[in-house]
C-alpha cells in the first residue's frame, strides 16, 4: 500500500520540506548556485515537483522557487523519476542511492556530476524531513531508525 | 591428442632467468578445463612449487612470477582487457595476485601465449620481449633506475619497428627494483597491477620489463553467441547510470556517494565523516579542475580512467593518468589534505616509482599518526613535517620510499613490518588483514566487507570478490543465495553475510580472476551471462552452478597455498583500528559482529578449527593432491 493515499498528501509533506529547503541556508545557496531545474517526478500518487534555481526566485528569503505542476513551463536539466514511496523513504536518508539506481528504483536523466555535486548539500533534509512530518501531526509516518 | 583449443592461445611460455632459457609449454587441457584460466591456472602452477618448499622466499628466484591471461581476454566482450599478476607475496607471505586492465593482457595473447611463469634471477638486468611468438631476453642495464613512464616510453621507441606499431609494455619503475615490499608494476603508463607487492618480485628476478606484440587470434567456440552478448552487454553499459558515472566522473565519483554512507575513511580511519572531501577530492572536483580527458582499456567504452594535468607548483604534474577513488583516498582524506593537485601528484609519482597507491598512501597515513605520536622524529623523515592537512611530506615519503632512502627504507617494507618495529602504539593504527593494507572502503559502513576482508585469499582487498559491489547495491544477481538484490537493504546486520561472502568469492573467483573480466563492465553481466560468455569462448558447457563450483576450487586452492605458508584461523580478523567504533559519521557507533558472521564463514565453508580447509571439501572439489599435501602438512605443524 502506498504511504501517501492521494496527490494533496504527497504535495502537502513534500511540499512543506521543499518550501523549508528552498530558505535553509545549510542547503538552499548551492542548489542556488547550480543554476539546475530539477524535477521529481513522482507515481502512485502521481505529482511533479519542479526547483527551478536557473531564474531569481519569485518569494522573498527563498533562494529558488518550487514549483508543483505537470507543466511548469520549463525545461529540467536533471529528471528524477521515482515512485512516492522512495522519496518518503530518501528523504528519511533511508535510500542507498547507488542500489536504488541500479535496480531502477529511481531513474535519473541529466548530467551525473551536477547530480551527484548536489547531493551533499540535500544531506540536512534528512533530519528536517521527520521534523517536518511531525510538525503536521504526521508521526504515523515517520520511519524510525 | 589435444582437442580444439577455443578461445586460448593453448601454450605458454616458461622463462628461466637464471639460465637464460625461453620454453613455451603445452600445459595439459584439464588444467584450462579445471581452472579456466587467470590467477586459477596461476594458482594452480604455484601450489605446485610451494607443496615442494612451503617456506619458499618470496625473493628467492625459485618463486614464479605468473602472468596469466583469461580465456575472455582480448575478445570483444565488454571488459576483457584484464590479466593478472601472481606470485607468492613479500608483502603478505601468502598468495599474491593483482588483477590489472589495459592493453598488455590481449597484447600478451597475440603475441601467442596464455601466460608467462618467470623463475630465476637474471645475472644483470634484463627486459624481455615477445613478438609473434617469439622470446627473446635483452639487457636492461640502460632502464636499471628509470622510472615506468620512462622504460615504457624506451622500449616502446626500440621495438615499435618489430610490427611497425607500438608494442605493449609491462614495466617496473625504480620501487620494483629497489625491492619495495608494494611496488607495482604499469602498464602503458597508467594501468597499474599494484597490489600485493607484484612489482617487488618482478625487480628481485631482475626482470625489469616485459614488451608483447604480435597477430594471433584466438577463436571462439561459439562466435555467434559471443557476438550477441557482446551487443547485449554494450547496450546495458550504454543505459546503466552507475556507469555513465563512471564514464563522466571516473573512480572518484563514488567519494560524492559514499562519504554519507559511512564508507570512506579519514584521518587514518579515526573520522567517520570529512565532508570537505566531498567538494574538493570528488569526481566532479576532479571533473571541474584537473581533469583534461579520458582514456579506456581494450575493449571498453565505459572509459572511467582520468587524464589529468597539474599545470603548477608545487604539485606539477604532466598530462597522464589521474588518481582514481583509492588514490584520492589514501592521499586525501587518509591524511586530512584536501588538495586534489597534491593528491593528482602523489598518485603520478606512484605510477612512475611503481607503487601500489593503496598500500603506500595507507603506510604514509600510518607515519603521519605515528609522527602526531612523536613515535617518528622530524630528523627521522629528513626535515619534513607529517602534519594532518599537509601533503607535502607525504609526497617526500613516496620518493624516499622508491629509493629506500632515509625513513622509507623502513615504510618500504609495508605498514604491519614498519609498525611491529615501532612498537604499540603504532601497532594500534594499523589497517592491514594478513599484512595487506585495507583498501578505502570502511567495513563499520558495510558490515559485510569485514568478513571479506578477514577472509580474502590475499588479505584486505574489496576487489578479490565482489561483496563490496553487492553490499552497496552495484551488482546483484537474482538466482544465487546471498546476492540477490535486497541484499544491500541490510548492510549493518551479519544476517546471511556469510553466504554473501562466500558465494561472493567464488564467483568473482571465475568472473574477476579467471575470466578476468573488469569488475566495472562485469558489473551488468547478469550470472547466466558470465555462464553464456565461459561456454561460448571455450565450447565447454557450463552452468551457474559450475561457476560456483570452480570458483569454490580456486578459493579453496588459494586458500591452501595460504595455510601451506602458516595461515591460520587466528590470522582472519580485522585490525583493532577498523573495529574500533567511529564517534562522527554514518556509522558512527557501529563495529561489524565478525564473531557471528566469522563461525557462519567456517561452517559454509567447512574450514576446521585452525582455518584449513577440510578433506571432505577439497576432495568433493577434485582436490584430492591439495588435500593430501595439506593435511600432512598440518600433521606436521601438530606434532
Amino acid at each position: 500500500m502506498a504511504i501517501f493515499k492521494t496527490r494533496d498528501e504527497l504535495i502537502t509533506c513534500l511540499g512543506i520540506l521543499y518550501d523549508q529547503a528552498k530558505r535553509d541556508p545549510r542547503i538552499a545557496p548551492k542548489i542556488k548556485d547550480s543554476g539546475l531545474v530539477i524535477q521529481f517526478r513522482y507515481d502512485e500518487p502521481e505529482a511533479v515537483a519542479t526547483i527551478i534555481a536557473s531564474r531569481p526566485p519569485t518569494q522573498e528569503g527563498a533562494y529558488f522557487d518550487v514549483v508543483w505542476d505537470d507543466d511548469p513551463g520549463v525545461k529540467p536539466d536533471i529528471e528524477m523519476s521515482m515512485k512516492a514511496d522512495v522519496a518518503h523513504q530518501f528523504w528519511h536518508g533511508k535510500v542507498n542511492l547507488m542500489a536504488a539506481l541500479t535496480r531502477r528504483q529511481i531513474i535519473a536523466k541529466g548530467p551525473i556530476p551536477k547530480i551527484l555535486k548536489l547531493l551533499p548539500a540535500v544531506t540536512p533534509m534528512y533530519d528536517m524531513y521527520p521534523r517536518v512530518l511531525r510538525e503536521l501531526g504526521r508521526e504515523d509516518l515517520i520511519i524510525q531508525k | 591428442m589435444r582437442s580444439p583449443m577455443y578461445a586460448y592461445a593453448g601454450r605458454m611460455l616458461r622463462v628461466d632467468l637464471s639460465r637464460g632459457i625461453l620454453e613455451p609449454w603445452e600445459p595439459p587441457q584439464e588444467l584450462y578445463h579445471d581452472y579456466i584460466g587467470g590467477s586459477g591456472i596461476a594458482a594452480r602452477l604455484l601450489f605446485e612449487v610451494v607443496r615442494e618448499i612451503p617456506d619458499l622466499d618470496p625473493f628467492d628466484p625459485r618463486n614464479p612470477l605468473i602472468i596469466m591471461t583469461g580465456p575472455a581476454t582480448g575478445t570483444a566482450l565488454p571488459g576483457s582487457n584484464r590479466f593478472v599478476t601472481c606470485a607468492l607475496s613479500p608483502l603478505t607471505g601468502i598468495w599474491g595476485e593483482s588483477n590489472c586492465g589495459g592493453y598488455f593482457g590481449p597484447w600478451l595473447k597475440r603475441a601467442g601465449y596464455d601466460g608467462l611463469i618467470i623463475t630465476g634471477q637474471a645475472p644483470r638486468p634484463t627486459y624481455l620481449s615477445i613478438v609473434d611468438g617469439v622470446a627473446a631476453l635483452h639487457d636492461a642495464s640502460d632502464l636499471w633506475g628509470l622510472d615506468s613512464y620512462e622504460t615504457t616510453d624506451l622500449l616502446t621507441e626500440r621495438h615499435k619497428a618489430d610490427q611497425g606499431r607500438p608494442p605493449q609494455v609491462f614495466a617496473i619503475g625504480q620501487a620494483g627494483e629497489q625491492l619495495v615490499r608494494f611496488a607495482a608494476i604499469v602498464n602503458n603508463k597508467g594501468h597499474i597491477a599494484g597490489r600485493t607487492g607484484m612489482g617487488a618480485v618482478m625487480g628481485s628476478k631482475r626482470l625489469k620489463a616485459i614488451v608483447a606484440d604480435g597477430h594471433a587470434r584466438q577463436t571462439p567456440a561459439d562466435q555467434q553467441a559471443l557476438r550477441g552478448l557482446t551487443q547485449r552487454i554494450n547496450e546495458r553499459l550504454r543505459d546503466n547510470i552507475m556507469m555513465q558515472a563512471l564514464k563522466e566522473m571516473g573512480t572518484a565519483a563514488e567519494l560524492e556517494i559514499k562519504m554519507f554512507m559511512g564508507d570512506v575513511p579519514s584521518r587514518n580511519w579515526t573520522v567517520g565523516e570529512w565532508r570537505q572531501a566531498v567538494d574538493t577530492l570528488g569526481g566532479s572536483a576532479m571533473y571541474s579542475t584537473i581533469l583534461v580527458d579520458t582514456k579506456t582499456c581494450y575493449a571498453c567504452q565505459v572509459k572511467c580512467k582520468r587524464v589529468v594535468e597539474v599545470p603548477r607548483n608545487p604539485f606539477m604534474v604532466k598530462r597522464g593518468a589521474g588518481p582514481e577513488y583509492e588514490a584520492c583516498v589514501t592521499f586525501g582524506s587518509l591524511i586530512l589534505n584536501d588538495n586534489l593537485e597534491a593528491v593528482a601528484k602523489a598518485n603520478d609519482l606512484c605510477n612512475r616509482y611503481g607503487l601500489d597507491t593503496i598500500s603506500c598512501g595507507a603506510t604514509i597515513a600510518l607515519a603521519y599518526e605515528c609522527y602526531e605520536k612523536g613515535l617518528i622524529s622530524y630528523e627521522e623523515t629528513g626535515g619534513v613535517p607529517l602534519i594532518w592537512g599537509d601533503a607535502t611530506g607525504a609526497i617526500e615519503l613516496i620518493h624516499q620510499i622508491a629509493g629506500r632512502r632515509g625513513l622509507g627504507h623502513e615504510l618500504a617494507e609495508g605498514s604491519l613490518r614498519f609498525a611491529q618495529r615501532r612498537g604499540s602504539e603504532a601497532l594500534e593504527g594499523l589497517t592491514t588483514v594478513k599484512g595487506l593494507e585495507a583498501p578505502m572502503h570502511d567495513p563499520r559502513g558495510t558490515h559485510a566487507l569485514g568478513l571479506a576482508y578477514a577472509t580474502s585469499v590475499i588479505g584486505a582487498s574489496h576487489m578479490n570478490g565482489i561483496i563490496f559491489a553487492v553490499a552497496s547495491g552495484q551488482v546483484f544477481y537474482d538466482s544465487i543465495p546471498g546476492l540477490e538484490p535486497f541484499m544491500s537493504d541490510d548492510p549493518r546486520s551479519p544476517h546471511r553475510k556469510a553466504l554473501m561472502t562466500v558465494n561472493g568469492q567464488n564467483i568473482d573467483q571465475i568472473y574477476g580472476q579467471a575470466l578476468a573480466l573488469c569488475h566495472f563492465s562485469g558489473n551488468v553481466y547478469s550470472e547466466y551471462d558470465l555462464a553464456l560468455a565461459l561456454t561460448a569462448l571455450t565450447g565447454v558447457q557450463r552452468s551457474v552452478g559450475d561457476l560456483l563450483e570452480i570458483g569454490d576450487r580456486l578459493w579453496n586452492l588459494k586458500r591452501a597455498i595460504g595455510c601451506l605458508r602458516g595461515l591460520t584461523a587466528a590470522d582472519d580478523k580485522l585490525p583493532a583500528r577498523l573495529m574500533t567504533p567511529l564517534k562522527d559519521g554514518d556509522a558512527a557507533g557501529l563495529v561489524p559482529d565478525m564473531q557471528t558472521m566469522l563461525a557462519e564463514f567456517y561452517e559454509l565453508r567447512e574450514l576446521d578449527e585452525q582455518g584449513y580447509p577440510k578433506r571432505e571439501r577439497l576432495e568433493r572439489l577434485g582436490l584430492e593432491d591439495v588435500s593430501e599435501v595439506l593435511h600432512s602438512h598440518r600433521a606436521r605443524v601438530a606434532d
